[in-house]
């Protein structure tokens, strides 16, 4: 069952309900299901969680799942990762179930659609400031729009703003790319070749992933950080 | 197109939906099952370090009650050991005293038996020489010995200075001899008396066999003798010498 045709690049194009601008299109039903997947999964699992040591092995997945993404993030921002933990966390559990289920046949990734990347980019186009001003303040986060000269203003504000269009499309390009060339590769050679392609594509799927949700920590370190690299050049030129 | 604005926003809306029920049903309760885990770890260890503290300090309690033992064991030893060392020295000593009080009684009833050995040597010897010289003398002189001792004793008093005489005579002086004088010796004596001082007159006469041989005058207190007695104790002195010498010799050897 394939509710997309080949010609339809992005899942937005299946609608199932339409009422004025408000559309229920396949991108919004499969981010429902990805959704109700990962919280009734959380649900089953930490139900029931042991702090002994015996754990289960579901427990002990998302242990390792959530450490490590605690410890990335550790690493990356050289901060306590707990403030950072749900949003980075969310972006690449669900970037990561969203591109892992392509193995599922019939489902296709709401993360293939320009509108979802588009949104996780905002996400943390917006995030990135309220992070930034949350740590250091309006005024010690605009600053950083004007460093090292306010020449640089424009500059600053361009690289922000193409960096989360980077983001989306970055996103948006990889994962619909790969499920068009399977589809293609489908009809042109259908045995064994697009098996290979489907296990690349999950590959592909998880790798971008984890730079989509270790880019956004980034820009949000660089946010949260720059203020205290000026503070630590003054101490040193002092 | 290929963004759809309403799409967007809805995707927004569901990511935000999601960021919110994984926080509770995923990322808290895990991070707290871990920090309760983490905690219980570090209670176990803590627990587990005080136990072993504990344990040291027991360890090191027994350790020095273990040493106070073996010092005090080490103590009554010593002190046994010195009661030993005393006692076997008491013991020894008193050995010591023992058979120097053995070895006194021995020596002593040694010294006895060598006195009367020389007591009965000197009698005998005496008595042997005595007669040796009075045959001798019977045989060479023809003449009595004893005649021969009057004579010599009469002439030894004839030529004793009259200093060495008593002063006056309290008692009538008496002439001893080893041998019983005759008549004609008795009177040779008292004239030879007489003559030298005229109070030495009506001499008492006795026998005392020990002076085996020879005469003594005792007058006034004083006394003048020639008898073989004098000769015996000198061999008897000489006698001893020689076998004391004799004795030392054998120890050192």
């Amino acid at each position: 069952m394939n509710f997309m045709d080949i010609k339809q690049i992005s899942p937005d194009q299946v609608i199932f309900f339409q009422y004025q601008f408000i559309s229920l299109n396949l991108t919004i039903v499969f981010t429902w299901v990805v959704m109700a997947l990962l919280v009734i999964g959380s649900w089953l699992v930490t139900r029931r969680l042991s702090t002994g040591p015996k754990i289960s092995s579901w427990q002990n997945i998302l242990e390792i799942l959530v450490t490590g993404i605690q410890d990335q993030i550790s690493e990356i921002s050289q901060q306590k990762a707990k403030r950072y933990m749900p949003f980075i966390g969310t972006l690449f559990i669900f970037i990561a179930a969203c591109n892992l289920l392509t193995v599922v046949p019939g489902y296709e990734s709401p993360t293939a659609s320009l509108s979802t990347t588009a949104a996780l980019a905002i996400c943390v186009f917006i995030s990135v400031p309220l992070f930034g001003i949350a740590r250091k303040g309006v005024i010690g986060y605009l600053k950083q729009y004007i460093q090292p000269t306010v020449f640089m203003l424009p500059f600053n504000i361009m690289g922000e703003l193409s960096r989360t269009l980077a983001l989306a499309v970055r996103l948006f390009g990889n994962l619909m790319s790969g499920s068009k060339i399977v589809a293609i590769l489908l009809a042109i050679i259908p045995f064994i070749f697009p098996v290979v392609m489907q296990l690349l594509g999950l590959l592909t799927g998880l790798i971008q992933a984890y730079i989509f949700a270790v880019l956004a920590m980034v820009y949000i370190a660089s946010a949260t950080q720059v203020q205290e690299h000026t503070d630590t050049k003054k101490n040193n030129n002092e | 197109m290929l963004i759809d604005w309403f799409t967007v926003a809805a995707q927004v809306i569901n990511f935000l939906i999601l960021l919110v029920l994984l926080k509770i049903f995923l990322f808290d309760k895990i991070k707290n099952a871990i920090d309760q885990r983490e905690k219980n770890i570090q209670e176990r260890f803590d627990k587990a370090e005080k136990q072993k503290q504990e344990a040291e300090q027991e360890y090191e309690n027994y350790t020095q009650k273990s040493k106070a033992l073996e010092d005090k064991w080490d103590a009554k030893l010593e002190e046994a050991e010195k009661e030993a060392k005393d006692r076997r020295n008491a013991l020894v000593k008193e050995a010591r005293q023992e058979v120097d009080g053995l070895k006194k009684s021995w020596q002593n009833a040694l010294e006895k038996q060598k006195s009367s050995f020389f007591e009965r040597f000197q009698k005998q010897a005496a008595h042997q020489i005595f007669d040796t010289v009075k045959k001798n003398l019977s045989f060479l002189a023809d003449t009595d010995v004893q005649d021969q001792a009057v004579k010599k004793f009469l002439s030894r008093f004839q030529d004793l200075d009259k200093d060495k005489l008593p002063e006056t005579l309290e008692e009538p002086p008496r002439i001893s001899t080893g041998f019983e004088l005759s008549e004609k010796q008795k009177k040779s004596i008292q004239k030879t008396l007489s003559e030298k001082r005229s109070d030495l007159q009506d001499i008492a006469f006795d026998v005392r066999p020990e002076l085996i041989f020879g005469l003594a005058l005792a007058a006034g207190g004083k006394k003048i003798t020639w008898h073989a007695q004098n000769y015996l104790d000198a061999l008897e002195k000489e006698l001893d010498q020689a076998i004391e010498s004799r004795d030392h010799e054998s120890e050192n050897q």
